[in-house]
């Protein structure tokens, strides 16, 4: 395991490079993680699903996006265009650290948008999404109720002790899908929770895309824990569904 | 990296198993300042309960105190290391002195301070106490016993809420049906929530005392800062001083109390305290212009 920090001076990343047990064999994930506590609660999960494929033959890069974590920035920073951008910057990183050509994007809850974003690089031949928020705007609102506060404001906001500036409030609600220019050629859709799949998910990865969705009805959502704490329970069934499809 | 301060992630430990980050003044630290050790809270990773220890640590590097994030084995990053064969304190204590050591090496800091939340406080306080190069220890929510005053201000509190006695009077409150069920008029009680220390490496009050007494043997500042978080445990400042009323803690020990405050600080306004507090403390005690044992401060 390998810690380490990459990006730019202006926006420097932090990440754990977890190196393949069985050396360079030129596959590569990178996992986009949750938002808020939800980033802590998954934290554990990511560890293990990161030490899961190592074993398995995968190099893995999971990372922080800015003002987030580890990594550069105050929470009053988040941008979502910024950790598209920081999605595809840790692209990059994975790739070069690897050698692969191509990778996989893994995003977990808030994850699986900002990897549902940057999946449009041509690099990446697979893409999973982890119990992903889609409906930006109803996560925002989400947020809002948490912290007490009408929807739809600019105001900024502190949930559970985590910043939501208000221009990233807003960035969520306005969100609406990019057209993209290329998408990945393997979908797979795993989620512990009932999961209302908004259709341009579908249409987004209709036509080249093969599609595959698995629920583990029976599974405890894993990035929160309940207590103050907030540490989740590691999701074995569901790891063991992301590491069985990606063979 | 950006202006006030240079942060380093490494591995480190038997097997390079354990890993954390190094954040150093960008201008850099003398050796005679001492060096902040970050120990988990519970079982979030380094970053501390929504980044309190990553906020707290750059802002301790622009103070000019460079301290050293990591996570305990099995905990965040770091691998289970198999150190020690002993109890889970003992490789607590292991892991502790892992990074002391690489800390000393990447930084030439030869002093330091133990901080920790919770079951960190705890690590901090055992740790601290055994050994001579710990120069001061911060403790965010220690657990400790409750006490005399503890109790007395706990029932005055509610006696004196009109609440309780509605309660009472309408059969809601729990004594009341303890008595209906004594009577045979009601349904068992549900078993009370349990109190105190729940973690498995939470010092005793004796063993608590034994640690205070070599910490403050070595003259070293203790800052413990308590929260409304844990109520349950702790409700008014200087309890901590009065559980330990043998140990000759004097100005040693800055005792402060924050109720409004949660236990993770989540509010922005408490958490812009803390970390103030924890600086402006840092620079009297243990600064570079104060003595290697530790001034009186504030």
């Amino acid at each position: 395991m390998i810690p380490l920090l990459f990006g730019t001076r202006e926006r420097t990343l932090a990440g754990v490079y977890s190196p393949s047990a069985e050396g360079l064999r030129g596959r590569v994930v990178v996992i986009c993680p949750p938002f808020g506590g939800e980033h802590i609660g998954a934290y554990r999960t990511g560890r293990v699903l990161a030490d899961r494929l190592a074993v398995q033959g995968w190099d893995v890069l999971r990372f922080d996006y800015y003002g987030t974590g580890e990594s550069a920035g105050e929470g009053s920073e988040v941008s979502l265009a910024g950790w598209v951008s920081d999605a595809r910057t840790a692209l990059e990183e994975a790739l070069d650290l690897s050698g692969a050509r191509r990778a996989t994007l893994i995003g977990l809850r808030l994850g699986g948008l900002v990897a549902t974003e940057a999946s449009s690089a041509r690099q990446v031949d697979r893409l999973i999404l982890c119990d992903p928020i889609l409906d930006a705007a109803a996560y925002e609102a989400g947020l809002a109720a948490e912290a007490g506060e009408p929807a739809g404001e600019e105001v900024d906001l502190h949930v559970g002790g985590v910043p939501v500036p208000g221009r990233f409030r807003r960035e969520l609600r306005d969100h609406t899908p990019a057209s993209p220019t290329k998408t990945p050629r393997h979908l797979l859709v795993v989620h512990v929770q009932t999961f209302p799949e908004p259709r341009w998910l579908s249409e987004r990865f209709e036509g080249g895309t093969d599609a595959t969705r698995r629920s583990l009805p029976d599974a405890e959502p894993y990035w929160t824990g309940g207590g103050e704490m907030g540490v989740g329970t590691v999701p074995v069934e569901l790891i063991g569904t992301v590491v069985e499809w990606l063979g | 990296m950006s202006g006030g301060w240079v942060e380093t992630p490494s591995t480190f430990g038997r097997e390079d198993s354990l890993v954390g980050t190094l954040c150093v003044p960008a201008e850099g630290a003398d050796s005679a300042t001492p060096l902040v050790v970050f120990l988990n809270a519970g079982i979030i990773h380094r970053t501390g309960p929504n980044r309190l220890y990553v906020q707290l640590a750059r802002a301790l590097a622009r103070d000019g105190f460079p301290s050293l994030r990591f996570d305990l084995s099995g905990i965040g990053d770091s691998g289970r290391s198999g150190a020690s064969q002993g109890s889970l304190r003992e490789g607590v204590r292991a892991d502790i002195a892992s990074a002391l050591e690489f800390a000393s090496e990447a930084s030439e800091a030869s002093r330091f301070v133990l901080l920790g939340l919770c079951s960190g406080a705890d690590h901090a306080l055992d740790a601290g106490a055994r050994r001579d190069d710990v120069v001061g220890t911060v403790l965010f929510d220690l657990n400790v016993d409750r006490t005399v005053g503890y109790h007395v201000r706990h029932y005055l509190r509610r006696v004196l809420r009109p609440r309780i006695w509605w309660n009472v009077l309408t059969g809601r409150h729990r004594s009341t049906r303890a008595l209906f069920q004594r009577l045979g008029l009601g349904n068992p009680d549900p078993a009370p929530q349990p109190r105190g220390s729940t973690f498995a490496t939470a010092l005793t009050t004796e063993e608590g005392e034994d640690a205070l007494r070599r910490v403050v043997g070595r003259a070293a500042p203790i800052l413990a800062v308590f929260t409304g978080g844990v109520e349950y445990q702790y409700n008014h400042r200087g309890q901590m001083r009065r559980l330990f009323s043998d140990v000759p803690l004097g100005a040693r020990l800055t005792e402060l109390y924050r109720p409004a405050s949660d236990h993770t600080f989540t509010d922005p306004e408490e958490r812009a305290w803390l970390i103030r507090t924890t600086v402006d403390w840092m620079t009297a005690r243990l600064g570079a212009s104060t003595t290697p044992a530790g001034g009186a401060g504030p």
